[in-house]
């Protein structure tokens, strides 16, 4: 229908027009472009199939070729890239692999530049290669860069080709790809604002000259460049082929078809798996940081929110998800923009959901998404720093991924009920490497982390993260070639997962020697400092807390010349860790983000553990052959299965290894129960005593002070409030005596829909 | 008739032992027989027996006159799938006795399909091959220039060996950090194992992974070494008793088996997971072959199986080879011939989604037991395979040889339950769809095996082999400007031939640390130039006792050096074979320079290019070869292209491009060089099936081999 309209326009219809009448015939008809039948489908299901899987394998090979180009181990070793294609609208329509959050913040930084009118200025031709990273464009955070190509078929623009890769270096304030510093924009790094940065499919050369002069390792963001243009032409290229061979008024039928087939997909599919009905999930997020140096004064050291998650999902197949009751955005690093709150959406349907490979726009419309201006999920300050957006996005849907473990549960669906991930730790580092180059980079050996734990089995072990579910962490080997440090470990981090009857999946640890090199800047980002986000499900315990340490002015040459023991990570016991009993030296400890005091010299050492998530049922019903698997391969230790999996272990001399006796667990987790009966209140007797202490607001003031900032957003949350409390509606937290900790932002007081490029 | 066999190759698949043997004049005669796991010897008897009888031959008598003999066996692979290797004991550096455990993250999704690899749900680990209790930390540390960090802790080492040898193990495998870059640790790591077994008055193979795989990376580093510390007995021990009962039948030389990277190698050849990839390869090789009979340069080859869909590239007379292939969901950084493969073989299951109502193909397929539905086994869930018998691609009274009779009833009434009335389709018009639709992928995957090369397909001839081979080729060079599609009388045991075509060679690698800045002078190019000879010097010593202690003749041997180019800071490279003179000058690295550049353009984008960086050369190689002697494929003289009469087998109705169509049927054996066969055709052979749609033409070729080519009227 669409394209009949099309072919019947006298007068050149702008992109900007094609992409409001797109938006009204959805309005009007319910469907995508009022395609209301899937007629090629319908007509022809082969040569349907026989376009779609050819545009879907143009995707996967153009992925791999450019990926080769790069020099970012995250590209080359670890994956992190994605290559998608686009209606001339910019909707989304097949895509690679990878990190499909992209597959959505691209379609945002195309609709952005037909929002303003890029067709006249500078103008769309062949060959055109226009570039972004500026997350309220569309991006999660600056290190996703992307670079899209338009596809013109004989003179008309009938599509767009694009690549993303997550740039290890950006030129921020501390080096590497997520400074955690950044409060503001301005100290984030290099930002491409939907620029065009070459023609002719070649890049300009004052696009690499500014790169050379701005981010400390040229070669990661140049090449990395050349990687996301190489994808793009390619993939261009072959769909060109292919438009030639099916004729360009099926090619544009069947991408219109394509997107309203996901679309109707969608709905079908959650009609299927979940139950119908409305779904809350809240979780905690926070950072910890005030006095650390090169904080910005205007800066939020320590902050800590609640991420309130309302998802209803209609007898018709629709979610509707919303995020009312977030608070204010923040002068922090981890603010996030809706395109990064939507791109989330992608990449959690993706692997929930839509797991065919099918997924794109049309998934996406079968979904609304809803935000309240002026919040940490849509700040009304387009200079709030999005450096660390991940740090909503992820605790935002891991909040998605309980609901739909739930929602797939009830239903039946038991295999697919999974908990998925969490925030995942990471550090970055710079200064001068080991070839006395000034350097930056982010070691994305954080790239692979424990899972949450799985309703039939345990969660995946080192090998997962929320973002891309082709998980990796590459090799030390890489790693060394591209940060002077050298791995004294990386190995299991005991008791990192939550405790279940099937555990989340473990996490593990780097423990990293300064090496040839007296210039080491290190911080860490996207940790959790005492919040759990991590949480677990029908009784499974959250993730173990998240440590960092940094030791400097070591003893450790002198041990490496006596041949002492050296440490290799924390050891069974955090509470006389391996590192510092072995070592002597000045040891900073932190519980999340950071940065360290001074540049790290050659000697000093960093031990970095990353995450294991929560577990899946209760623990005194964990398997006994499971925990002793555990016990054999170092993932739990013998004192917290005993304290909290209720079995009682015994050493078998003759067999070296650790046993269950089933026969005295048995008894034990009987008697646990037993006191856990004991300890219990009755449910009405603990919220009567909770409300005494609210009504005289006997609350940490954090918490006040989230609840004032929450309820000055949202009339919806605090009515939600006060009704669970029983309160009058004269209780208020707005009171003098508790902090403002953004008057500046909007208080919209409603969420939407953010899908107007005209708003950003 | 006095006949002298030459050659005698043998490829022992999952299921197939295949025999291929070739005889002075270049006939050849195909055997088949059960591969038997359990002692493979036994399968190469029956396999070969078969042949020989086909020829009258006597065992004694060919088995005497081989000149060379390849075995190519599946031991190793079905030694990691069923982790029935040896119980071995691991040293490694302290702090990374987990790296087993806990493997690279890729391999928990390695070797699922698209779909699945976004559904995480499904992601699990692989079983290591050694337990942890079996691991040991050394504390040592080596860095990337070679320099010795940490010492090694003698006393933590002699304890780590003590508390591996108190557990009963039967080799021991040591993978240091950087031991590529620098071996003293690992090798001091190994005389403490030997004096520590000396005491004990025991001998252990010992497995160092500098001498394994010396090349970065080491998940992949451990693998290797890992995988020749399990599994290269037993297959040693399988090669052996091959070449026991060859011998004991009047076999005089050594077997031989063949490399990942596609040379020959005595089976006492020390890294034996080099043959992890045998088989499949040789396939390929002889494609290679059979190119170069036919002056073109550029092939592609395809080989269409029940499980997977396997192809490899011949560019410019070259293999392709992949430093980092995934076998048996282990990565590994092994040089292996490129063979993409999908899983897209005739045996996918094919369903409906319920809730898009799109067709589904795979991932899993019915494998040969219980097979397709028409095989009446046991199997009830539809298959591509099912989808040709009921079209009438398949001759359902002579499958294999008339070894399988298809049940064509069975297989319909499934199909149409299961996929024609979900789809609303009629029977075989929806099969005639889903053949067009598999036609494709394999199509796609081939094509995009090209392009990911910067190559195009009009340059490449395709040629199709293995059991379903040629009865997919008109359909995956359909509509594709292939120069020429061609498939063989011996398709089904090409893989074999292929063996028999291949050289002695070794390929030794060996990682270097050279960069060559942008506006490096003479100089510096000079160094350069000094250090690569010095590399290859070194390899080509290593190579020359390799050769002798095999008992070659060295005067014969021909080397070939290789440089791994990549931009400074890239982490991937381009191998650059050296052409022409190295005469060691600054010259030399400005031609390898331009060589490198070269390469990399055609493969990538011209925005790709950035000579600013730089170049680093990272890694060396040299292939040294001896050559074999070849079977001669004979030149017959051409015939009338009509074919023989007892060539006809009369016609079959076959459900094509939308119709009922009548299609001949003809005999592979029975044609003459010469002959014409027209389509709609098939043309059967016991072991495969080749189609010939309408609009194509069959022309056998003066050496037998059959061309697809369209009709000039059509």
């Amino acid at each position: 229908m669409c394209a009949q309209l099309l072919k019947d326009s006298v007068i050149p219809v702008s992109l900007n027009a094609r992409r409001l009448r797109s938006k009204h015939l959805l309005e009007t008809t319910g469907h995508y472009n009022g395609v209301s039948e899937l007629q090629l489908k319908n007509e022809d299901v082969i040569r349907y199939e026989l376009l779609f899987s050819r545009l879907q394998s143009i995707m996967i090979s153009s992925q791999q070729v450019g990926s080769k180009v790069a020099c970012s181990p995250a590209t080359r070793e670890v994956g992190e890239s994605v290559v998608g294609m686009y209606t001339p609208e910019g909707d989304s329509v097949v895509f690679s692999g990878g990190i499909m959050v992209h597959v959505h913040t691209m379609s945002r930084f195309i609709k952005w530049m037909i929002e303003h009118d890029y067709e006249v200025d500078p103008g769309i031709k062949h060959g055109d290669i226009f570039e972004n990273n500026d997350t309220y464009i569309g991006g999660v955070h600056i290190p996703d860069v992307m670079d899209v190509t338009p596809i013109i078929w004989e003179g008309e623009l009938v599509g767009w080709t694009g690549m993303v890769t997550h740039v290890l270096e950006v030129g921020g304030i501390t080096p590497g790809s997520m400074p955690v510093l950044a409060s503001e924009r301005f100290t984030e790094g290099l930002i491409i604002c939907a620029e065009k940065i070459g023609e002719n499919d070649s890049i300009y050369k004052h696009y690499e000259v500014r790169a050379e002069r701005s981010v400390r390792s040229p070669d990661l963001w140049i090449l990395d460049a050349k990687a996301r243009v190489t994808g793009a032409i390619l993939a261009r290229d072959e769909i060109l082929s292919t438009i030639e061979e099916f004729g360009i008024d099926y090619y544009n039928q069947a991408v219109n078809e394509y997107i309203e087939g996901a679309r109707q997909a969608q709905l079908e599919r959650v009609k299927t798996v979940l139950v119908p009905g409305v779904y809350k999930e809240v979780t905690t997020s926070d950072q910890n940081m005030e006095g650390q140096a090169g904080l910005s004064p205007l800066a939020d050291g320590d902050v800590t929110i609640i991420l309130p998650l309302e998802m209803e999902v209609h007898g018709s197949g629709k979610m509707t998800i919303d995020f009312d009751g977030t608070g204010s955005w923040r002068y922090w690093s981890g603010n996030a923009t809706p395109a990064a709150m939507e791109g989330g959406l992608f990449v959690s349907m993706s692997q929930a959901l839509n797991f065919d490979g099918r997924i794109n726009h049309g998934s996406y419309l079968g979904t609304e998404l809803k935000f309240p201006k002026g919040t940490l999920v849509w700040p009304d300050n387009k200079y709030a720093s999005t450096s660390l957006g991940w740090n909503l996005v992820m605790p935002g849907w891991a909040n998605w991924y309980r609901m739909m473990a739930r929602s797939t549960y009830m239903r039946g669906f038991v295999e697919e009920s999974f908990l998925f991930g969490a925030l995942t730790p990471s550090y970055d580092a710079g200064g001068v490497d080991q070839n006395g180059n000034v350097f930056g980079g982010t070691n994305f050996e954080l790239a692979a982390q424990g899972s949450g734990a799985r309703a039939i089995t345990d969660g995946i072990d080192f090998g997962y993260v929320l973002w891309n579910p082709e998980s990796d962490m590459g090799n030390a080997e890489i790693w060394e070639q591209l940060f002077p440090q050298l791995y004294l470990g990386r190995n299991i981090l005991p008791n990192a997962h939550g405790f279940g009857k099937y555990r989340g999946g473990n996490g593990w640890q780097s423990l990293l020697l300064t090496h040839k090199t007296n210039q080491l800047v290190v911080t860490t980002e996207l940790c959790q400092a005492r919040a759990f986000d991590h949480q677990g499900l029908f009784g499974g315990y959250p993730g173990k807390i998240h440590y960092v340490y940094v030791m400097t002015d070591s003893d450790i040459k002198e041990r490496i010349a006596n041949q002492d023991e050296l440490p290799t990570g924390e050891g069974d016991d955090p509470n006389n860790p391996d590192f510092t009993r072995l070592l002597k030296g000045k040891v900073q400890v932190s519980h999340g983000n950071m940065t360290v005091e001074k540049p790290m010299k050659d000697g000093d050492i960093l031990l970095m553990q990353y995450r294991g998530m929560g577990g899946f049922g209760d623990p005194l019903e964990r398997d006994p052959k499971r925990i002793e698997d555990d016990l054999e391969n170092g993932i739990v230790t013998t004192g917290m299965v005993e304290k909290i999996c209720g079995v009682v272990v015994e050493r078998d001399e003759s067999e070296n290894r650790w046993c269950v006796n089933v026969e005295a667990s048995e008894a034990k987790r009987q008697a646990l129960r037993e006191g856990r009966k004991a300890k219990a209140v009755p449910a009405r007797d603990w919220v009567k005593a909770q409300r005494a202490r609210i009504e005289k607001y006997d609350l940490p003031q954090v918490v006040l002070e989230i609840y004032k900032d929450v309820s000055s957003h949202s009339k919806k949350w605090m009515g939600e409030y006060r009704d669970f409390w029983g309160f009058e509606e004269s209780f208020t937290f707005d009171r003098p005596e508790i902090r403002d900790v953004n008057p500046l932002a909007l208080r919209s007081g409603v969420s939407r829909v953010a899908d107007d490029p005209a708003e950003f | 008739m006095t006949r002298n066999v030459l050659a005698l190759a043998m490829d022992a698949g999952g299921t197939m032992t295949d025999t291929f043997v070739v005889d002075t004049e270049g006939n050849f005669v195909i055997g088949k027989a059960p591969t038997t796991p359990w002692d493979e010897s036994e399968g190469f008897m029956e396999s070969s027996e078969d042949a020989f009888e086909q020829w009258g031959l006597d065992r004694q008598k060919a088995f005497s006159q081989f000149e060379v003999s390849v075995y190519a066996g599946t031991t190793m692979l079905n030694t990691l799938l069923t982790r029935t290797g040896r119980r071995i004991g691991l040293l490694v550096s302290k702090g990374f006795e987990d790296i087993l455990l806990m493997e690279q993250g890729r391999q928990v999704w390695s070797g699922y399909s698209h779909a699945d690899r976004l559904h995480a749900a499904t992601h699990v680990h692989n079983d290591p091959l050694v337990p942890r209790r079996r691991v040991r930390g050394v504390s040592e540390r080596t860095d990337m220039f070679g320099d010795i960090v940490i010492p090694l802790y003698e006393k933590d080492a002699r304890r780590a060996v003590d508390e591996l040898l108190d557990q009963d193990i039967e080799g021991i495998a040591i993978c240091f950090l950087h031991s590529y870059a620098n071996p003293a640790n690992e090798e001091r790591m190994e005389a403490i194992c030997q004096e520590a077994l000396e005491k004990r008055a025991q001998t252990l193979p010992i497995y160092p992974s500098s001498r394994v795989r010396p090349v970065i990376r080491e998940n992949q580093r451990v693998n290797a070494t890992t995988i020749e510390a399990y599994a290269a007995d037993p297959v040693r021990q399988q090669l052996h008793n091959v070449e026991n009962r060859a011998k004991e039948s009047g076999y005089r030389k050594q077997m031989t088996t063949m490399l990942s990277y596609g040379g020959l190698a005595n089976i006492r050849h020390p890294r034996l997971h080099e043959t992890l990839i045998s088989g499949p390869i040789g396939g390929i090789l002889g494609a290679q072959f059979v190119s170069q009979l036919l002056g073109a340069k550029n092939v592609l080859a395809v080989d269409m199986g029940g499980t997977s869909y396997d192809f490899g590239l011949i560019t410019n007379g070259t293999v392709d080879l992949n430093n980092e292939p995934e076998i048996a969901r282990f990565r590994l950084n092994l040089p292996s011939i490129v063979l993409d493969s999908i899983r897209g073989g005739a045996g996918l299951y094919l369903s409906v989604d319920p809730i898009t109502n799109r067709i589904v193909m795979g991932p899993e397929g019915a494998g040969a037991n219980p097979g397709p539905v028409c095989f009446d086994n046991g199997n009830l869930q539809s298959t591509i395979t099912d989808c040709l018998a009921i079209n009438g691609y398949l001759n359902k009274d002579n499958f294999l040889g008339g070894k399988v009779i298809l049940n064509l009833l069975v297989a319909q009434r499934q199909f149409k339950a299961q996929i024609a009335d979900p789809l609303g389709l009629e029977v075989h018009e929806c099969a005639d769809g889903v053949i067009k639709l598999w036609l494709q992928m394999a199509q796609e995957a081939t094509k995009r095996a090209i392009h990911v090369r910067g190559a195009d397909v009009a340059d490449y001839t395709i040629m199709g082999y293995g059991g379903a081979g040629p009865l997919v080729l008109a359909g995956v060079s359909e509509n594709q400007p292939f120069q020429g599609v061609v498939t063989f009388p011996f398709a089904a045991a090409f893989s074999a031939f292929g063996c028999t075509t291949t050289d002695y060679s070794h390929r030794y690698t060996r990682s270097s640390l050279f960069s060559i800045p942008r506006g490096a002078d003479t100089a510096a190019k000079q160094t350069v130039a000094t250090g690569l000879s010095k590399h290859w010097d070194s390899l080509e010593a290593e190579a020359r006792e390799s050769f002798q202690r095999e008992e070659m003749d060295l005067s014969q041997v021909s080397y070939r050096r290789i440089a791994f180019v990549r931009y400074g800071g890239q982490l991937d490279e381009v191998e650059v074979p050296i052409a022409g003179e190295w005469t060691t000058t600054a010259e030399d690295v400005d031609r390898l320079i331009q060589s490198f550049e070269d390469l990399y353009t055609k493969t990538y984008a011209k925005a790709a290019k950035y000579p600013k960086a730089g170049y680093a050369i990272l890694q060396v190689a040299l292939v040294a070869s001896l050559e074999t002697r070849k079977p001669e494929l004979p030149v017959h003289e051409l015939q009338g292209p009509t074919p023989p009469p007892e060539a006809e087998r009369g016609t079959r109705q076959l459900y094509f491009e939308g119709s009922w169509q009548t299609a001949r049927i003809l005999d592979m054996d029975t044609l003459q060089p010469g002959n014409i066969i027209e389509g709609l055709a098939i043309i059967e052979h016991p072991a495969t099936t080749l189609l010939v749609p309408a609009n194509r033409l069959a022309r056998m070729d003066e050496r037998k081999f059959v061309w697809l080519e369209n009709r000039k009227n059509q």
